[in-house]
């Protein structure tokens, strides 16, 4: 039973004063449901708390784990060789080389294809309306006949030196830029030619546009600008 | 309350997870310039493809040691040990390290050591002197500076200075006049032919230094 904190009286159950003394009783009830409440909420907040701190914890440790794994995958010597000379030289032709939509063109193929192209350049600029047939002019393979016929106007400075008993010959070629816009192709490349008289160069930024045409790769524009080297 | 916050972090968890690249089967296929052209930046093989085209394009240019430098940037990517841009970029840069070692051998001195007439119907020596020296150019590593140094038949000796783009096999043609003039390397040294109206002169040159 509880009794008055100031005479010692007993006290009823729902009293809020002493019946003897008239001290009120209020306070000590505040406190009383004060102190039930607090602890019950406090231990709420100390569960959640533990809850998000282990899982906290846990996604981190995970995370840091997958993390651990792949660099240790890094580290690991690889079997790797080097590739064989055909794969990345002009061994082969890149003309002759047939795709499908099971075994599409690489990349790779794509600057392949360009880069023999250049060689039959120095060819084509020799190439005279009057006394020529087009079938004879290994750059037809590569390209269409709007493209040769923009090629033959473009390579006019080689053209001019293309009667000379040395012949002009690709010097480098320097693939620049090489994006896929859907099914073309876009290379830009600096090209340098060699000139017969003094060794002297011409070089071009050349703009390619390349698709695939049925089963083999097609140049279907070409820009071609003389530039200082 | 627990389970609110329990599914709240399970979300969370769930969108730090790494999203799967949409471009794996351009990478299986060595279409790197489609990959980047169908992926955003966001996609986590995005700058892996970028990172190949610029690869390809410098080797394919020939810029061995340009090639070199960016499989090796490659190398750093946090990729798995079999991941085929790994695999791919790691060739290249064994290829290229292949051929400048080559390039490193074939470079320098070279005196002739037998000079041969090939008429068509038979092969005979003929007296001839001098030496040439070669050189590799940079970034086009395959571009050689070849330097004649009173070289040939002793009353028509050459002394002058020529650029030839060597193929990876490390021979080259050239047309010259009513000349074919083929250079190959071998292990043996270096053969140099001419070949025109009146047979082939076949030089064969042992390196001097």
């Amino acid at each position: 039973m509880e009794r008055c904190s100031l005479c010692g009286t007993p006290l009823e159950t729902e009293a809020t004063a002493c019946s003897y003394c008239k001290h009120p009783v209020l306070k000590k009830r505040q406190f009383d449901e004060e102190s039930s409440v607090t602890p019950v909420k406090s231990n709420r907040y100390v569960l959640s708390f533990i809850i998000v701190f282990a899982i906290a914890v846990g996604a981190i440790g995970t995370w840091y784990a997958l993390t651990q794994t792949d660099s240790t995958h890094t580290t690991l010597a690889a079997p790797v060789q080097a590739l064989s000379l055909s794969d990345w030289s002009d061994e082969t032709s890149a003309y002759n080389q047939t795709y499908s939509s099971e075994s599409p063109p690489a990349s790779y193929d794509i600057l392949k294809f360009v880069r023999q192209y250049t060689q039959t350049v120095p060819e084509t600029a020799n190439y005279s309306k009057t006394t020529d047939t087009l079938e004879t002019f290994s750059a037809i393979q590569f390209a269409t006949l709007d493209v040769f016929q923009s090629e033959v106007d473009a390579l006019r400075t080689i053209h001019a030196a293309s009667d000379s008993p040395v012949p002009p010959r690709l010097q480098t070629v320097d693939f620049k830029r090489f994006v896929s816009k859907g099914d073309s192709y876009q290379v830009r490349t600096v090209e340098t030619y060699q000139l017969p008289v003094n060794q002297q160069l011409v070089t071009y930024d050349v703009r390619y546009n390349v698709r695939l045409h049925t089963d083999h790769l097609q140049i279907i524009h070409i820009v071609r600008t003389e530039v200082d080297a | 309350m627990r389970i609110v916050i329990l599914l709240l972090f399970c979300s969370l968890l769930m969108g730090c997870s790494q999203e799967p690249s949409r471009i794996q089967d351009e990478l299986d296929l060595g279409q790197y310039t489609q990959a980047v052209d169908q992926s955003s930046r966001k996609d986590p093989m995005h700058d892996a493809a970028q990172l190949m085209v610029r690869l390809e394009t410098q080797f394919a240019s020939y810029r061995f040691e340009d090639s070199i430098t960016t499989a090796r940037t490659i190398e750093k990517l946090p990729l798995p040990q079999d991941n085929p841009i790994r695999l791919r970029a790691k060739s290249i840069q064994l290829s290229a390290e292949a051929m400048l070692d080559r390039l490193k051998q074939a470079a320098g001195t070279y005196q002739i050591e037998r000079s041969i007439l090939d008429n068509g119907q038979e092969e005979t020596t003929f007296p001839a002197t001098g030496q040439l020296n070669i050189s590799f150019g940079k970034p086009h590593t395959l571009l050689a500076t070849v330097q004649y140094q009173h070289f040939g038949m002793p009353d028509a000796p050459r002394s002058d200075t020529e650029t030839v783009r060597f193929e990876p096999d490390l021979s080259a043609r050239l047309a010259l006049s009513e000349w074919l003039v083929s250079y190959v390397f071998s292990r043996a040294g270096l053969t140099l032919t001419f070949e025109g109206p009146g047979g082939k002169r076949i030089y064969q040159l042992k390196k001097v230094d």
